[in-house]
């Protein structure tokens, strides 16, 4: 079973058994998790989004970065208040923007990256020149409090 | 010029820490190459021929003395000497080691200067107009624009892993020196009927394989709007534009198979959901940043008028100086003057320590400590007193920067090429010294009057060749080295892609070829003031075609 | 007319992953210098310098590990590729005028250079 990172650590997996979008649109029953693809298109998706405790975003590769847009619109446009979850190929220092772009938690295979993460380093960064998609990040109390920048 | 707060300073430190230990993970062998290559680019890290070579952002292309002093104290100390300034406004060292980065960036750090974000599939150094701030002819300075921009852009979560890299120029002016049409996104401030400041907003200009001009994507974009606007340029980028293909991978394939009117209407449906969120750009914010772009204060010198005409008297060098590098500025004592790093045989944008202290000392000395790299790979004092003219001149000469051919055929905009390039397939400084060379006569070039002439190694057109009066494009044919030349390019207001003249030329018979080209020019023109690019819009390629391949070839 | 790859010669060259200096694979060590390469003389023999390279020296300290195709002349090893020419004897560009002599050093000899 995979091991979930959260802004918590290590949390073992709880979420519901999840199917493809594909499979979902064609039988929404009383499926509350659902694995998006980089290429997902969210509008089928929206009337089901109360219904869903969980959405996967699967990053095939590291360099993909489609599954941070999908996030920005699934919280930013949709109001998606459940649980997200970015799953696959992810390197150290990604880690950051995946919870600053509204994921919750990631489920990590790349094995340097975890055993970064077990390491326990600290992020790289407490300040930053966007906003934060869910709103966590605070006024910056160093230097000028621009209204793009922000502090962990 | 915008000058780092403490915010700046640790955001950039934090960025150097984490690098550092990047370089100590792999020095290690806890990072294999693979999982390094992505983390050393998104600190303008790259492995070239030779040796690593570091490309470090000069926003905008604004330099203090103190930073350019720095520049060439990195010369000196962790490379050999010298250092090349490219056509983003941004300087490469060719012989850097790995082990010694961390230092670079910490030396780079504490003037307040970074490599983030010079490479990679992110949003790149932010260029904007070299004359701005001194130009008579914009309507409020760009870079203001421009720092905010870079620094929203900056380690940005979503747009940190787009489909390919992407550019963004600014200008403020009716004459773009910025080439913003053959940018990503290209953006010309203009003020509405009300009097307002927004942009006129480019989208999916760009060289490469596929060379296009950019589309006019919105007529107006409010100031309040820019960052709200480009967030949704970005996300719609960021979501469709291709990653089957690398060549097809840029903003301007996507609105070209798009089409202007969809990608418009994806624009225009993503920003309708977050225009009014706290993307808003607020106008005290824009006024602070503004507030580091102040104008210096620029004392009346009346006793310029005299000093120059004192000075033509008796030097017809300077006076043929002084016409074609220097430009008026918004005070009428003072000039912007270009510094030429094209002397006749020089590998252009290419300057040494010694050069680089020398621009600074004379920066301080005479220019209000302000600094520019140009676009087309020459160095720019904005703010001189025409009064200090002809001893700046006299300190240029004897350090081989006071060449008189700004705008010239010898004013040569050339990439590295496979003198030091990895993806580099034909040479393109020895071309470009070989051409140079070949019109070294001053007096000759100014009778030829203004020609933009471009050479790129590689079909990557780093050399921008495309947009060139005359363009160069070196390719390998059958194991050699080949040049295709192309004529009727154009970087300006009217932006064009030359069309190919026809079959190309060893590096031998090009110098040749190119005279060629230019005598074609000079017979035809009906009059000196009928510009090399004038000419060729007017009359097409055919009587080049007929100069170069001969009557009876052109029929066939 | 393409020489057959499998027939050439070959040297087996990287980039020293500290300072990304081009070196090649005496056999033993890598060297700055292309003429102290071990020329292997097809592609198998070629294969063969690659996997003794893998155990002899500490590839994992080296980039872009990668077999190049070269002839013996009378001035020493010389690359069949242009770019694997300027890889081994440095740019074609000279930096000994002006400004530039001052803190310019090189590993390039004229006599390298007047190769191209």
């Amino acid at each position: 079973m995979p091991e979930i990172y959260t802004t918590n650590g290590f949390l073992s997996d709880t979420a519901p058994e999840a199917v493809s979008l594909a499979d979902f649109l064609a039988a929404p029953g009383n499926i509350s998790a659902v694995v998006l693809e980089p290429d997902s298109r969210l509008e089928a998706l929206e009337p089901y989004l109360g219904q869903l405790a969980v959405i996967s975003v699967r990053f095939p590769k590291y360099a993909d970065g489609r599954g941070y847009s999908l996030a920005a619109r699934l919280r930013m446009h949709y109001h998606y208040q459940g649980r997200l979850r970015a799953v696959g190929d992810v390197l150290t220092d990604q880690i950051q923007h995946f919870f600053r772009q509204g994921f919750d938690e990631l489920e990590v295979t790349n094995p340097p990256t975890l055993a970064r993460l077990k390491s326990g380093t600290a992020p790289p960064y407490d300040l930053f020149m966007q906003a934060d998609v869910l709103g966590k990040e605070t006024t910056p109390a160093r230097g000028n409090a621009y209204s793009w920048r922000r502090s962990a | 010029m915008y000058r780092y707060d403490e915010f700046d300073h640790a955001f950039v430190g934090a960025r150097v820490a984490e690098f550092s230990d990047q370089v100590k993970r792999r020095v290690s062998g806890e990072l294999t190459e693979d999982q390094f290559k992505p983390l050393r680019l998104m600190n303008g890290v790259y492995l070239q021929l030779h040796a690593y070579m570091l490309r470090i952002a000069i926003p905008y292309g604004t330099l203090s003395a103190k930073q350019m002093r720095r520049l060439a104290h990195i010369a000196r100390v962790y490379d050999r000497g010298y250092g090349h300034f490219t056509t983003r406004q941004n300087i490469q060292f060719n012989w850097p080691a790995l082990s010694d980065t961390p230092a670079i960036l910490q030396e780079l750090a504490e003037v307040e200067m970074h490599a983030i974000q010079t490479s990679g599939n992110c949003i790149r150094n932010v260029t904007a107009d070299h004359f701005a701030g001194a130009t008579v002819d914009e309507i409020a300075d760009p870079r203001p624009y421009a720092e905010i921009l870079r620094q929203w852009s900056s380690i940005h979560p979503e747009f940190s892993y787009l489909p390919r890299k992407f550019k963004i120029a600014v200008t403020a002016s009716e004459a773009d020196r910025a080439a913003i049409q053959v940018h990503d996104i290209g953006l010309k401030l203009v003020r509405n009927a009300q009097g307002e400041i927004g942009f006129e907003y480019y989208v999916g200009g760009g060289q490469g394989r596929t060379p296009m001009v950019a589309k006019l994507v919105s007529p107006f974009v409010a100031e309040r709007d820019l960052l709200s606007f480009t967030t949704a340029v970005m996300r719609v980028y960021n979501l469709y534009g291709r990653r089957d293909n690398k060549y097809k991978a840029r903003v301007k394939i996507l609105v070209h198979e798009l089409g202007p009117e969809k990608f418009r209407e994806e624009v225009e449906a993503e920003w309708a959901v977050i225009r009014d969120s706290e993307l808003v750009l607020p106008a005290k914010d824009v006024a602070a940043i503004q507030a580091y772009f102040a104008p210096p204060v620029l004392r009346d010198r009346p006793d310029g008028l005299i000093a120059l005409a004192d000075a033509f008297k008796h030097d017809a060098a300077f006076k043929a100086w002084v016409r074609q590098n220097c430009n008026e500025h918004t005070h009428p004592d003072y000039a912007i003057v270009t510094i030429s790093l094209k002397a006749i045989g020089a590998i252009p944008g290419d300057a040494s320590d010694v050069q680089m202290d020398v621009v600074a000392d004379l920066a301080e000395r005479y220019g209000h400590d302000e600094i520019r790299v140009s676009h087309e790979q020459n160095l720019v004092l904005p703010h001189v007193a025409k009064a200090d003219l002809p001893t700046l001149y006299a300190t240029l000469v004897e350090h081989e920067l006071a060449t008189s051919n700004a705008g010239l055929i010898s004013d040569i905009i050339a990439c590295p090429g496979l003198d030091y390039c990895a993806l580099a397939t034909a040479r393109s400084i020895p071309i470009a010294q070989a051409i140079a060379l070949r019109f070294a006569d001053l007096e000759h070039q100014r009778d030829i009057g203004e020609l933009k002439l471009k050479i790129s190694g590689c079909i990557n057109a780093c050399g921008h060749h495309h947009v060139g009066h005359i363009g160069i494009l070196g390719i390998e044919k059958r194991g050699e080295e080949h040049y295709q030349v192309s004529l009727g390019g154009a970087a300006d207001n009217d932006t064009a892609v030359g069309e190919i003249v026809g079959p190309g030329f060893s590096a031998e018979e090009l110098p040749g070829k190119i005279e060629v080209i230019v005598n074609t020019y000079l017979a035809g023109r009906v009059s000196h003031g009928e510009r090399f690019i004038d000419y060729t819009r007017r009359v097409g390629l055919a009587p080049y075609k007929i100069a170069l391949y001969g009557a009876e070839e052109v029929a066939h | 007319m393409k020489p057959d790859k499998k027939t050439t010669s070959k040297v087996l060259t990287a980039n020293r992953l500290n300072d990304g200096i081009s070196v090649w694979f005496t056999g033993i060590d890598w060297s700055v210098n292309i003429n102290d390469a071990l020329v292997a003389a097809d592609a198998e023999a070629g294969s063969a310098l690659e996997a003794v390279a893998d155990k002899a020296t500490a590839v994992a300290q080296h980039c872009d590990v990668v077999l190049i195709d070269v002839e013996q002349t009378a001035n020493g090893v010389q690359p069949l590729k242009l770019r694997e020419r300027i890889r081994a004897f440095g740019p074609t560009i000279t930096y000994d005028t002006g400004s530039f002599a001052a803190n310019y050093e090189t590993r390039s000899t004229a006599a390298n250079v007047e190769a191209f």
